[in-house]
């Protein structure tokens, strides 16, 4: 499959800050979530588990916080985007990360092309789905996309599309 | 195709595509796969290039990508390797550094005068008389240098790639590719990195007519291909070894930055010529290159060839020839080799001179006869080919880059290496082993020790495979008394040059390499560092180990600026509003990473649009992005510890929903960032940045945070927060439209802030007057930033409302005599400089910078003022950074100004000596063009010294908003 980059809409991405997050966790089944771990709940939903005191929820529906607990809840509009085909190749062209120690299941922070991104590791054989700060998306899509035009290490992924 | 052979079993090309290019207006045919000289060649062509000084012919040395006098001239491209790069259908190519052609060129006139042009002639002629020398350079710079670059040509940047693998084994001959099946049977991942196109190296081109390896050839190819682990990276090599053991990997596509745990060195020797008079006439050359002509492009080197050789290799490139039915006219051995050699070369009809030596290669355009001795009895044989097999140097740079020590070992004559940093090996024929046997061993057991080492495992001890016998000559240099003998075949350096060098005191092997340029030229020693070692040990009475060699720096190779360059990854960021922004044709700016609107062109100039835009601010209602500002949530226990900790006010008596100035020092008390801080409840603070050092102080805050030990967190926040500045006279109007917010005086008094839905959406507002009008800043999450904005500017059509841009920010906050943080202050401004001394609360216990700031407090030297400019001259403007001067010397800069509509008269902002800074004091403004102008030192702020219009009664809001209506 050749290689293909689309950006996505997903619903209300929460990063949450605080104790007890695990009672959260739990709320969607996750609750034996490892660090740096994400798991998948709907297409384009997930919680991921980013310390022991911060999670990244992307899911319908609410999410209830509690200030007695000491828990904080931002709204992130984060871009994000999923890229089909053999991504590790495309990956190697921004981010110095070695993806061969990453799992599915993993979440990762990584510098890529000179900003920060998370990713979400998939099953073999499923796109990637990389996010970013929003006022960075358009320049993310921007040099992934000319990345996979013009990069002649790319070549046999652009053939793969002819 | 004069010297084309019949097919070899092994050869690249494919004689089913045969092509034609020109050369010179010429054309040559060859075939797919050839490259540039061996097409050449094969039609007998065998002046291939012009050498760099004298303009000699050269031809073919080493055809191993070190051929520097074969370098051709693309229509797109300078300095092709003719010995290496393939040729393509109709190219086109011209001869390098000639003047005229290649069969006539006129440089070669300057051999005529070589004796007045020693090495080192241009550092002392030249320099009298002075007026002559732009003439001198310039015809220097004529001569000199290779290829020619057009300035026209598109910018290309290659993209740079990241790789990683277990063992990276650099070289793919016979140990390479033994180490690499070796280490990937260990089950780790192996990147086998070769320069040629094909693996094999010099098992494919030394051993190709042994018929008892061609199984085992087949079985390690095969193996290599078959075995997922393993990764051949072709057509590449490692430019640079650096820490960490990442190599520098460069490609035809670009730069590979490849990672390995472990590496094994498997690059191999460099052949090393003989030096002896005449070594240059085309048709002298390496005995290996004769072997790669023959064995990759079928092209004979010659057709009558005599051997110098002071190894069993030389006697197998005889044999080479013979099988290929072409004459070889003698064997010259340097000593007396293994008898089984010398009784091969015999049965084959070879006669063999043991104990010979060269005395000099003769011929007008090429080699046409050979002249040497022995036992003091001169001999010369007529032929068109001398194919020297003298020695061996280590293709050692990238051992060298990692650290590794080399000695020279008399046994073999060659630099061997003797210590190698952890986690890398050497195998093959860089090691000393010249048996192809022992190399699969060495390559094998280098490949195990590399696999084991990096899986953490103990590693066998390593087994000595080198040889016992030298396979190098320990002086290959014979002198003759007419000279032109040539060590560096790059910059034309003869024997006599270093003599010359060594006697004027350069007898330091670096400071030899300095003065007469030996190893400087594009091949960077490989076939002239031995050489010049051995002379320089010759001459100085010294070993080859005391004197050394020269440092080995990545690039190993000349590697294109194109790939060094790589892609450029130059983030852009764009603020939520953006869509708006280009949708009314803001013109742009950029601000850090950022890209905001300068000023949105209403009007028929910059300057009118700019003007329009203040004036609006000013008499109704404006609307800035301001989402470009550092936005960072502090939470946490001790949040309120932290804030009084960062700025120099006192943030722990904020009451919950106040916001305040906040100001940060460094701890040298050099303000470094400004911002506005909010309390959100008792642990939670949400302050702002400055556009610019956004990240920066949210680095340093985090450092801060682990110094002090600190239970609270910072969330930087900027990218995910829009925010923007409504402001002016009705701006109150407009937001009571979108809000339910109690927006009186009363509910909403001035520098508080609140929380509230605007448009439909939750927001923080902050009652602020940077710009010195009543203004509300408006936070709300990215997503939602546009929708607001819109509504904003919906509603505020009524108000003939405008966005505003940068640059009439700038112009407002001016006239209100407010600071931009890196413009009005520079890398040493305090506080107190900048005129702020009511932002430093001293009686805080702490503050980041307290310390130094108690101190400069009574050191002040200079101060940020307030100037109006008393020229009405509109020729007259001064810029920031145009100097203040007083009695002819400086006494400060102009950090801003501007035309002041609202005012009508130029203002700005001068840090100055405190000397100079009492009100209406008279200052002088040094222009660019070195005029002066008048100005004098005025209060601040210039506009609203009161601040009433920020905080408007709303009775008098009531009437202005009448009026407007």
């Amino acid at each position: 499959m050749s290689l293909q980059i689309s950006q996505k809409n997903v619903p209300g991405l929460l990063h949450l800050r605080g104790k007890k997050l695990n009672e959260i966790l739990a709320s969607f089944d996750a609750a034996d979530l490892q660090v740096f771990q994400y798991k998948s709940l709907a297409e384009n939903q997930f919680v991921a588990k980013l310390g022991e005191e911060e999670l990244y929820v992307c899911a319908d529906g609410s999410v209830s916080v509690s200030t007695e607990h000491n828990q904080y809840a931002f709204r992130r509009g984060d871009a994000i985007f999923e890229v089909a085909g053999n991504w590790k190749n495309l990956m190697a062209e921004v981010c110095i990360y070695d993806f061969r120690q990453s799992c599915p299941g993993d979440f990762l922070m990584v510098a890529m092309a000179g900003i920060s991104a998370w990713l979400l590791i998939p099953e073999e054989g499923k796109p990637l789905i990389l996010g970013c700060d929003p006022t960075f998306g358009h320049y993310l899509l921007e040099t992934l996309t000319k990345q996979i035009e013009t990069s002649p290490f790319l070549k046999t992924e652009r053939e793969n599309d002819d | 195709m004069k010297l084309r052979l019949s097919p070899q079993p092994l050869e690249w090309i494919d004689r089913k595509n045969p092509l034609t290019f020109t050369f010179e207006g010429k054309e040559v045919t060859g075939f797919a796969g050839d490259v540039a000289s061996s097409a050449l060649w094969s039609e007998g062509s065998k002046v291939l290039g012009r050498s760099f000084k004298y303009h000699r012919r050269r031809g073919l040395l080493s055809f191993a990508n070190h051929d520097v006098n074969a370098l051709f001239q693309a229509p797109d491209m300078p300095n092709v390797r003719g010995d290496v790069t393939p040729v393509q259908e109709g190219q086109m190519f011209t001869a390098v550094n000639t003047f005229g052609s290649l069969a006539s060129d006129k440089g070669s006139l300057v051999e005529l005068i070589g004796k007045f042009l020693p090495v080192g002639f241009y550092y002392r002629a030249f320099y009298s008389p002075k007026f002559l020398f732009p003439k001198w350079e310039r015809l220097i710079r004529e001569m000199a240098g290779l290829g020619k670059v057009d300035t026209s040509w598109t910018e290309s940047r290659q993209p740079k790639r990241y790789r990683h693998c277990d063992v990276a084994i650099i070289g793919a001959g016979p140990s390479g590719m033994a180490a690499a099946i070796a280490a990937a049977e260990q089950g780790v991942d192996v990147c086998l990195i070769d320069e040629n196109p094909y693996i094999g190296g010099s098992l494919d081109y030394q051993y190709v007519n042994e018929e008892a390896l061609s199984e085992t050839r087949s079985s390690l190819k095969s193996t290599i291909e078959s075995m997922a682990n393993i990764q051949v990276i072709a057509s590449a090599y490692v430019a640079g070894y650096y820490g960490d053991h990442w190599l520098a990997v460069n490609t035809d596509q670009g730069l590979i930055k490849l990672s390995a745990q472990s590496v094994v060195v498997a690059t191999g020797v460099f052949e090393q010529p003989a030096v002896f008079r005449n070594n240059d006439l085309p048709g002298v050359m390496n005995a290996s290159a004769a072997q790669r002509l023959m064995s990759r492009y079928a092209v004979a080197p010659c057709k009558e060839a005599v051997i110098l050789t002071a190894n069993p290799e030389g006697y197998r490139a005889a044999l080479d020839m013979h099988k290929n039915g072409l004459v070889v006219k003698a064997i010259l051995d340097t000593g007396s080799t293994d008898s089984e050699w010398v009784e091969q070369a015999r049965q084959s009809g070879i006669p063999v001179f043991e104990h010979a030596t060269i005395v000099e290669a003769s011929g007008r355009k090429a080699l046409q006869a050979v002249t040497f001795s022995v036992d003091g009895v001169a001999k010369q044989l007529a032929c068109d080919g001398l194919l020297m097999s003298v020695g061996w140097a280590p293709a050692g740079a990238p051992l060298y880059q990692a650290g590794t020590k080399f000695a020279y070992s008399h046994t073999l004559e060659q630099l061997l290496p003797v210590s190698l940093p952890e986690g890398v090996y050497a195998c093959g024929r860089i090691n000393g082993v010249f048996d192809i046997l022992d190399q699969f061993k060495d390559g094998e057991q280098a490949g195990l020790a590399a696999a084991l080492y990096m899986q953490g495992k103990e590693t066998p001890e390593l087994n000595d495979y080198a040889a016992q016998m030298a396979h190098s000559h320990p002086y290959p240099i014979w002198q003759h008394p007419k000279g032109k003998e040539f060590v560096d075949f790059d910059e034309d350096i003869q024997f006599k040059d270093l003599k010359g060098a060594i006697a004027q005191g350069f007898d330091n092997i670096e400071l030899m390499k300095r003065f007469s340029t030996i190893g400087m030229g594009p091949s960077q020693g490989k076939h002239s560092n031995m050489n010049g070692i051995r002379i320089l040990a010759k001459l100085t009475g010294k070993t080859i180990d005391q004197t050394g060699s020269t440092t080995a720096r990545p690039m190993f190779h000349p590697t294109p600026v194109s790939h060094l360059a790589g892609m450029r990854f130059r983030p852009e960021r764009l603020t939520p509003m953006h869509a708006f922004h280009q949708s009314v044709n803001a013109c742009f700016m950029e601000a850090g990473n950022w890209l905001r609107p300068e000023y949105y062109p209403s009007e028929a100039s910059r300057e009118a649009s700019i003007a329009a835009e203040v004036a609006a601010v000013r008499g109704s209602v404006g609307l800035i992005d301001v989402s470009t500002l550092g936005k960072l949530e502090v939470f946490g226990k001790d949040a309120v510890e932290l804030m009084d900790r960062l700025y120099t006010m006192r943030m722990s008596n904020m009451a919950i929903g106040a916001s305040r100035y906040a100001l940060m020092v460094d701890d040298s008390g050099v303000v470094i960032d400004d911002g506005v801080a909010v309390r959100y409840s008792d642990e939670h603070f949400y302050v702002t940045t400055t556009t610019s050092s956004s990240d920066s102080a949210y680095r340093m805050i985090q450092k801060k945070v682990i110094e002090w030990g600190l239970q609270v967190t910072v969330l930087n926040r900027t990218g995910q927060i829009g925010a923007m500045n409504l402001a002016g006279p009705n701006s109150r109007k407009i937001l009571s439209q979108l809000t339910d917010l109690d927006l009186s005086n009363e509910g909403f008094p001035y520098l508080v802030m609140r929380r509230a839905k605007v448009a439909g959406v939750d927001a923080t507002l902050i009652r602020v007057g940077f710009v010195g009008e009543l203004g509300y800043e408006i936070h709300v999450d990215s997503m939602d930033a546009l929708q607001v904005w819109d509504e904003l500017m919906r509603v505020g059509e009524a108000f003939s409302i405008k966005p505003f841009g940068v640059e009439a920010q700038r112009m407002l906050r001016l006239e209100k005599g407010h600071i931009i943080v890196g413009q009005d202050t520079d890398g040493l401004t305090n506080p107190f400089e900048a005129n702020m001394p009511w932002s430093v609360h001293f009686k805080k216990p702490y503050f980041l910078g307290k310390p130094s700031l108690m101190k400069l407090k009574n050191e002040q030297q200079r101060i940020l003022v307030g100037f109006e400019l008393l020229s009405a001259d509109r020729n007259a403007m001064p810029l920031e950074s145009n100097l203040l001067i007083e009695d002819g010397e400086m006494i400060g800069r102009v950090t801003s100004i501007g035309r002041s509509a609202a005012l009508g008269k130029v203002i700005g902002l001068a840090m100055i000596s405190i000397d100079y800074s009492k009100p209406d004091g008279e200052l002088h403004i040094k222009l660019s063009d070195g005029r002066l102008v008048k100005a004098k030192v005025v209060k601040t702020p210039f506009y609203d010294p009161d601040g009433l219009l920020q905080k408007p009664d709303e009775e008098v809001h009531n009437k202005e908003q009448g009026a407007a209506a």
